[in-house]
């Protein structure tokens, strides 16, 4: 066991990395798509659609993250009499609360846009999806994606809250190798080093998006 | 510059000139806070007319301009164009819509595409036409607009001026039946406004259906068929322009008279 080189501490939490890098792309791209879907929903000319989504998006945002890991993980198994593995209640979890935010993120994004924008669209006799894809989308984008960057820094620090549940990322990683090592400086220290140079850069290109995108518009 | 096919019509299409193109019946319209913005207006626009719809600062022209394409819904009455009606709850209003075009005071072009792509938006995606159809199309509506040499530009490269026509060359590339505008110069510098008159007066020239909302005083007075003069939700008169400005009849309307007049 004293073979915990430092080395190899490294080289197991860098193995760890891959699985929150891995678990922060399932929550992008599954709360890309149901954010999107969401967000669609709140902005539609439905009450119901628009109710639905409204209650979706206060439940993701008003509750903690850690207990939306929880329900999924100890809630739906009860419901369903089915074991879910820590890797299908995360990722549950994750995009439900990726989703929310995203749609959010995005609507305002939308919502931004003058409304004669809309109604330009509407006046030609554009349908509220066609008018999405080729006027709405095309421009919102724009103001979205640093906003967009900024949060799925959120979204690979949030993955951590998984190793509650049992899924080894790489905070869980690092407690586990603590358990045998004891060094608990060093090794999170190194996980925290981890996270912060895959988050910074992301923050970074993201506040040089925002300034960018600022002063061309 | 401006110059649209002009009016081919003999005397014995008389018939076809008095074709209701919006016919509004008892429109009334409430907006969602109560307040009760339409109190029952009606009118017949009818094919080849140009309307001038004049009013004090809030009497609702906009509003009642925006029910012809149901840009604003309506709780009672009906309004018809061309004899389709436009229902209250707005059932198959895009269709509708795409027989409508509109000229906004913000001009409200996609600031993301060209001017070319502005204008080509609709005919390619809603009437059909293959994109080398629908550019030759822009590029005709563009030279008849005096701004053909800036196709490839983005709106926000344009004057106001500009930008307008092109709005106009926009709504008019969908065919619609009528055409309407709703303060088209208001949000242009003053010499500006001249060249988006010119290209109205052509247009209506050509006999497009046309229902403006302006202020613009010589405009209503030398190419309006009729004005509709509408106060507090309530249409106070409907006649020539002659009859108009020389002999108002109504008191609220020679008050409005007295001060846009000076
Ligand atoms: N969404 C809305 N909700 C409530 N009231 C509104 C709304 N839009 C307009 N109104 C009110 O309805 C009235 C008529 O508005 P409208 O814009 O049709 O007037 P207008 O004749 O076009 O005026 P203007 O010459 O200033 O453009 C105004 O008193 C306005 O304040
Ligand atoms: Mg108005």
């Amino acid at each position: 066991m004293d073979e915990f080189t430092l080395s190899r501490i490294f080289i197991n939490l860098i193995i760890a990395t891959k699985w929150t890098l891995i678990l922060s792309a399932i929550a992008f791209i599954g709360g890309g798509i149901v954010g999107f879907i969401v967000m669609l929903m709140r902005l539609s000319a439905s009450k119901w659609l628009r109710g639905v989504s409204f209650v979706y998006v206060e439940f993701f945002q008003g509750t903690p993250l850690l207990l939306q890991l929880f329900l999924a993980f100890f809630g739906l198994s009860v419901v369903f009499g089915i074991n879910l593995s820590p890797l299908v209640a995360a990722t549950l979890a994750l995009t439900g609360f990726t989703s929310a935010f995203l749609a959010d993120i995005w609507r305002g994004s939308i919502e931004s846009l003058p409304p004669g924008q809309w109604e330009a669209g509407s006046a030609i006799g554009f349908g509220y999806l066609k008018q999405m894809q080729l006027i709405i989308l095309p421009q919102a984008v724009k103001s979205a994606i640093a906003p967009t960057i900024g949060f799925l820094v959120q979204v690979i620090k949030g993955t951590s809250l998984a190793s509650i549940i049992g899924f080894t990322e790489l905070s869980r990683s690092a407690a586990l190798i603590n358990n045998v090592t004891l060094q608990s400086l060093l090794i999170f220290g190194l996980a925290g080093l981890i996270y912060f140079a895959v988050c910074y850069p992301l923050s970074t290109w993201s506040q040089y998006l925002e300034k960018k995108l600022a002063y061309e518009t | 510059m401006t110059n649209f096919q002009p009016r081919s019509h003999s005397s014995n299409t008389a018939i076809l000139e008095t074709k209701p193109i919006i016919v509004a019946r008892d429109v009334e319209k409430w907006y969602d806070n109560g307040f009760h913005v339409l109190k029952g207006v009606s009118s017949t626009i009818n094919q080849g007319e140009v309307v001038v719809l004049m009013g004090p600062s809030g009497s609702g022209k906009s509003t009642f301009i925006r029910t012809f394409n149901g840009l604003e819904p309506y709780q009672k009455g009906r309004i018809e164009i061309d004899g389709t009606l436009i229902a209250h709850n707005q059932k198959g209003i895009e269709l509708l819509r795409r027989e409508v075009g509109m000229v906004f005071q913000q001009f409200n072009l996609f600031p993301h595409l060209t001017v070319l792509k502005n204008i080509t938006l609709g005919p390619t995606h809603l009437r059909g036409l293959s994109k080398p159809q629908a550019k030759a199309n822009a590029m005709q509506l563009l030279a008849k607009v005096g701004i053909a040499h800036q196709a490839n530009k983005y709106p926000g490269q344009l004057s106001g001026g500009q930008q307008q026509r092109v709005a106009i060359a926009r709504a008019l590339a969908m065919q619609p039946k009528v055409m309407l505008f709703d303060e088209p110069t208001s949000a242009l510098d003053p010499e500006m406004v001249r060249e988006v008159l010119d290209v109205m007066r052509s247009l209506a020239e050509s006999g497009m259906t046309m229902v403006c909302v302006t202020h613009e005083v010589g405009f209503a007075r030398e190419v309006a068929d009729r004005i509709i003069f509408l106060a507090d939700g309530t249409l106070v008169a409907d006649t020539t322009p002659d009859e108009f400005f020389n002999n108002p009849k109504e008191e609220r309307l020679q008050k409005f008279l007295a001060q846009i007049l000076h």
